[in-house]
């Protein structure tokens, strides 16, 4: 089945109260625990925001190359995402809705490449 | 253990021929059977540039999903691995490995915790 990225960035998360934050939790938890009940979750997982260590690894001089901070400064980052093995896209949608409307800020969608499994990772 | 995202934007990967790319796959296949048996491989994607891409708003209680993405952005992500290491070293090591297999830059993130563990 195609995998699927769901996925925001820490600026579509717009200003809340700590009470807000603190709603959300058990509702995106829950969310998480249907798409395990369902079988198409693979991963879900937040970011830290600046105070989480970034670094980045360039290897176009032959060898890698290990250095801190993004390897680009960008607007926008990445703030967190879930990973769903789904059969198309309708569900890869039905469960970027379910969410979006657990966490309370806006999604993107995005299909992976099909590559070869070779391994358990996405049961 | 943590968990790391170890990605790079589309942006970021040099012109390559059809040859380059058969060969970073198949160094990312033989990377991916090393992180597995090391025990720190949880997925790695790669996302497709041609496929559709959505989007779902929710915040005006229900979620309205549009066609395209939310945001109009210079830099795309364009795949990643996400390991569970036991320290950043493990990470950084991991981070080199990745960026040496596709021949091109990669970004290391944390993930939070506590959040739910994943179930293997």
């Amino acid at each position: 089945m195609p995998e699927y990225l769901l996925y925001f960035n820490q600026q579509w998360v717009g200003d809340h109260t700590e009470e807000w934050f603190g709603s959300r939790g058990p509702l995106a938890m829950a969310a998480v625990n249907e798409m395990k009940a369902a079988g198409v979750y693979v991963f879900a997982g937040g970011l830290e925001e600046e105070d989480g260590p970034v670094y980045n690894a360039d290897p176009t001089s032959g060898t890698p190359v290990i250095s801190d901070g993004p390897y680009v400064e960008t607007k926008e980052f990445l703030g967190g995402f879930a990973v769903v093995d789904v059969p198309d896209d309708e569900a890869a949608k039905m469960w970027a809705g379910r969410i979006a409307e657990a966490c309370g800020w806006p999604h993107e969608v995005r299909r992976f490449k099909p590559q070869p499994r070779t391994s358990s990772q996405a049961q | 253990m943590t968990e790391y995202l170890i990605a790079f934007n589309d942006e970021w990967v040099p012109d390559l021929t059809e040859e380059d790319l058969r060969e970073a796959s198949t160094r990312v296949q033989a990377l991916r059977a090393e992180m597995r048996a090391a025990g720190v491989l949880i997925f790695t994607g790669g996302l497709d540039p041609d496929a559709p891409v959505f989007s779902v708003d929710a915040s005006s209680g229900t979620p309205l999903l549009t066609d395209g993405p939310f945001a109009e952005s210079k830099e795309h992500l364009g795949g990643f691995a996400l390991v569970d290491v036991a320290d950043e070293e493990a990470a950084r090591l991991w981070a080199g490995k990745v960026a040496v297999a596709c021949g091109w830059p990669q970004q290391v993130h944390r993930f939070q915790v506590p959040r739910q563990r994943r179930e293997t």
